[in-house]
């Protein structure tokens, strides 16, 4: 990896056994895959990190920090970096913990390449996935922020699956006045149909009345 | 005196003559008378001349009379002096007025002015002053003592005749002694040795005059008689003396030897008792001098007729005899007594006396008596006892087996008595402890040893004590049961200190594991990069080559920590051998590091530099530090404890290596502090409560010590052992 280059995707390789860390970096290198590697969670924590869909490779026994501390961590700070764990003593309570925190994969060691490239290459997807998603979702929270008080309630009613009619009388307005609402919070939610609000309705959570 | 006599009655008669002639005159003519008178004048004349030359000559006579009176009165007044002298010395015991007496006697006879007396050191040959008359000290100072072969004195000693200087200014022999004699005040001096009859120097009797002086021949005649009295008197006094000290000695010899002597004289029954016979018999010199047979009744009733008969055949016989018996004292007292006699014989060969001696032997005899019981106890001791016991003497020849030892002996094929006075190693040239027998011999130390003697095929545990004689002497017991039994111990102890290295590797199982697998998941990693690096259209081969690489490095690192574990999962064979310390406490903290680590636990090792080596079982000595480690992890380990710090330390101490491991951890609970080292004790969930206990044996088998401190402000703990350095192991 080059810094005047930026990669399309990265994998951060977090190890402190240092062959163990060559090796993988080695491997990934080898299909293509551009790699970083730390020494510890301290260090990667405290790394810049390229702003390109990646995934972190953790040994789950850090030195300090541990691997699975880290991936908490992570989530605290709102790193949304997919985690595939590898370890050298997989113990199922410690998987089970880690499946549960998020992780994609567990790996125990020795492994074969081609679960890890596999994992690293679904991992890679996931983030890239989570990057979109969470584009989308910063979208329709923008296009949410621009509603006015009365946009939004005509909006969770909407999706609530009311006829203008039943608003109308809801609200106690006119149907018209309702009309015109519902036209600006599709405008605004750039929805194209009703089902696309509901959907848009649903990512954000906005509970029906 | 009939001489005078007749010359003054020739004088008597002269002047009866003359009145005859005169009455003749008378009647004759006057010429004729002239004539008669002229001639009566003439022959008178004559007579006259006659007789005053008769006068002259008798008063001549008169004086040579007087001076043969003097003379003959000084004789007899030196005779006299000289006879009482003589007899006073029959009487006199002090030898030193008698000799003041002769210097004075001699200082009149010779009229001189000063004179002294010396007598002969008999140790030192120098004449020393014991008399003298007229002598200021500065003389008797520089003459107290005089060599033979100096002064004039000597000279007189040497040349054992008298010496006369009739004037000390002009004799060039006393040029060096001028200056002394002058402020002396003397000119003249004679020197007179005296001699004992058998030649002996004895003395020497000096006088001295004023004026220059010669004594004469007749002073000197006299002069030898004083000094002849003088020497009998110095030769008696000092025979006197030594027969004196003779009898002080003989009768202190025979005090201190409880020896007495006696005599019986046989034809009158006569007897001499000596004093020492007289307390041997516990009677008073004074009261009673028991003769034959009275004798008879001091001796105890059942040696009286022996007693009486051996006697009486001896003198029948007239022959030597030698008798024991025991005398009894009036307050019932038993002495002991050795008695021996010889007859005596006179010259016509008749049998005039028995003279003997009589030793009083009773604390001889009651000293043997003890000495006896002593011996019959120490037998009776060395018997009863149930070790081989065996004696030797300081060329190492045997002098003594007990029953058992005499068994064993025979048990070995040889006889006992017929060992006795041979050379130990020389009749068992197989003996397995030659060289520390030869070291209780030569060093006189107290040697314990076990050794194994094949021809018994016994082990025997010797305790050899040097003894007073520079010998020794040794116990010897079989402790084959009890080495078989130790053996056994030993197994049981290796067993189960084999069983706790298991468990507490057990403990560590899966962090070794780890260890092992970190390599491996490095390799087969590698191996798979390595083959895309290869199948792909354009390979990567330097790549490819640095994954190879890469594996073998990781290959070789996971067989060392298997060897590691092996090393410690093996039993171990009582093999010590010399091995650094350090390297030990470093491997151990390489199978751990991972544990540590996994437990946050922060490592500290300060191993001192140029440690002397120590004999060690490795494998042991391993298990120990292995053991405080994972006390120390275990101490540290519970949730959220911090800090988490492991000191571990060597380092050396006088004759011994240290080894400090310390830890932040909970420490140990004052009320468990003794208890700690005590088997099945433990503080640990599924601990087995060896490790300590076990730990402590592996130390203290290695000759060292396992010992416990509370950490710094109470907190922690610090845990250390000692090993003697390889010189000092024993």
């Amino acid at each position: 990896m080059t810094a005047a280059k930026i990669p399309s995707q990265v994998v951060f390789v977090i190890d402190d056994d240092a062959s163990m860390r060559d090796a993988v970096s080695r491997l990934l290198n080898a299909v293509g895959l551009t790699v970083q590697t730390f020494a510890s969670a301290r260090e990667f924590l405290a790394g810049r990190l390229p702003d390109v869909p990646g995934c972190a490779v953790l040994d789950v026994r850090l030195p300090g920090l541990s691997g699975l501390d880290l991936q908490r961590e992570m989530v605290e700070r709102g790193i949304h970096i997919p985690v595939i764990f590898i370890t050298g003593h997989g113990d199922i309570p410690m998987s089970v913990q880690a499946m549960k925190a998020g992780a994609v994969e567990f790996l125990t060691k020795p492994f074969r390449d081609q679960d890890l490239l596999d994992a690293v290459r679904s991992g890679i997807q996931l983030d890239r996935q989570g990057r979109k998603e969470r584009a989308e979702l910063a979208e329709l929270r923008d296009g949410l922020r621009q509603l006015t008080p009365r946009e939004r309630e005509v909006m969770s009613l909407v999706v609530a699956g009311l006829l203008n009619k039943q608003i109308a009388l809801r609200l106690g307005t006119s149907e018209k006045t309702i009309k015109i609402h519902r036209s600006h919070v599709m405008q605004k939610m750039r929805a194209d149909s009703l089902a696309d609000l509901v959907r848009m309705s649903q990512k954000l959570g906005i509970e029906t009345t | 005196m009939d001489q005078i006599d007749d010359k003054s009655l020739e004088l008597e008669r002269l002047p009866h003559s003359k009145s005859k002639l005169d009455q003749k005159a008378s009647k004759r003519a006057p010429d004729e008378l002239e004539q008669q008178v002229n001639e009566r004048t003439t022959q008178l004349s004559a007579i006259n001349t006659q007789l005053i030359n008769e006068i002259a000559e008798r008063e001549r006579a008169e004086i040579e009379l007087t001076l043969v009176k003097d003379e003959l009165a000084a004789d007899l007044k030196t005779m006299l002096r000289l006879h009482e002298l003589s007899t006073r010395l029959l009487k006199s015991t002090e030898l030193q007025p008698l000799l003041e007496e002769i210097l004075n006697a001699t200082i009149e006879l010779l009229q001189a002015d000063f004179g002294n007396v010396q007598l002969c050191n008999p140790q030192s040959k120098a004449l020393e002053i014991v008399a003298q008359r007229g002598f200021k000290q500065d003389f008797l100072d520089y003459f107290s003592s005089v060599d033979e072969d100096s002064a004039a004195c000597g000279r007189a000693m040497q040349q054992r005749r008298r010496v006369i200087i009739d004037d000390v200014e002009t004799d060039p022999d006393f040029a060096p002694h001028r200056e002394i004699a002058a402020s002396a005040g003397f000119r003249g001096v004679q020197f007179t040795p005296l001699f004992s009859r058998s030649a002996e120097p004895l003395g020497m009797i000096s006088t001295h005059f004023r004026q220059p002086h010669h004594p004469s021949e007749h002073d000197c005649r006299f002069m030898d008689l004083y000094a002849h009295l003088a020497a009998e008197f110095i030769e008696r006094k000092r025979a006197e003396e030594r027969l004196r000290r003779n009898e002080i000695y003989l009768a202190e010899g025979q005090r201190l030897s409880h020896t007495a002597s006696w005599a019986w004289n046989v034809s009158t029954g006569e007897v001499y008792w000596s004093a020492e016979l007289f307390r041997i018999y516990g009677l008073d010199p004074d009261k009673q001098r028991p003769g034959y047979p009275e004798i008879l009744e001091y001796i105890h009733p059942e040696d009286r007729a022996r007693v009486q008969t051996t006697f009486e055949d001896a003198v029948r016989e007239q022959k030597d005899y030698q008798l024991a018996y025991r005398v009894v004292w009036s307050n019932g007292t038993i002495r002991h007594v050795n008695n021996l006699a010889h007859p005596v014989f006179n010259e016509r060969g008749t049998l005039l006396e028995y003279v003997g001696t009589t030793i009083d032997t009773t604390e001889r005899v009651q000293a043997e008596e003890r000495v006896r019981k002593a011996y019959e106890r120490v037998d009776m001791i060395l018997e009863s006892i149930s070790d081989n016991f065996f004696g030797l003497d300081k060329e190492g020849r045997f002098t003594f087996f007990n029953k058992h030892a005499a068994a064993q002996m025979r048990t070995l094929g040889r006889d006992p008595d017929a060992l006795i006075g041979r050379v130990a190693w020389e009749e068992f040239p197989d003996m397995p402890n030659k060289e520390n027998v030869l070291r209780v011999l030569s060093e006189h130390v107290v040697i314990v040893d076990e050794v194994y003697y094949a021809p018994l095929e016994e082990w025997v545990e010797n305790h050899m004590y040097p003894s007073s004689d520079g010998g020794l002497v040794s116990f010897q017991k079989y402790i084959t049961e009890r080495k078989r039994t130790e053996e056994e111990l030993r197994k049981t102890q290796a067993e189960l200190a084999h069983v706790t290295r298991v468990t507490t590797l057990g403990e560590l199982t899966v962090s070794i594991a780890h260890e092992v697998n970190q390599p491996l998941g490095a390799i087969v990693t590698n191996g798979h990069a390595c083959l895309r690096l290869l199948s792909r259209t354009n390979p990567d081969i330097d790549e490819a080559r640095r994954a190879v690489e890469c594996m073998i490095a990781d290959g070789i690192r996971a067989s060392e920590v298997i060897k590691r574990i092996r090393g410690l999962l093996k039993k171990s064979r009582d093999g010590k051998s010399s091995c650094n310390i350090n390297d030990n406490i470093r491997e151990v903290l390489a199978l751990t590091a991972g544990e540590l680590t996994k437990n946050g636990i922060n490592v500290r090792a300060e191993l001192a530099h140029g440690l002397p080596y120590v004999i060690a079982d490795r494998v042991q000595i391993q298990q120990v530090v292995l053991n405080l480690i994972l006390n120390s992890k275990e101490a540290m380990s519970g949730a959220g404890w911090q800090p988490r710090e492991l000191l571990i330390r060597s380092e050396q101490a006088g004759p011994e290596i240290v080894v400090t491991v310390t830890d932040t951890g909970v420490g140990i609970a004052r009320e468990n502090r003794e208890s700690i080292f005590v088997p099945f004790f433990t503080s640990k969930e599924g601990g087995l409560g060896f490790g300590l206990s076990i730990s402590q044996t592996i130390v203290e088998a290695h000759g060292g010590r396992l010992w416990t401190k509370p950490g710094h402000n109470g907190q922690g703990t610090t845990f250390k052992f000692s090993l003697p350095t390889g010189d000092n192991f024993r």
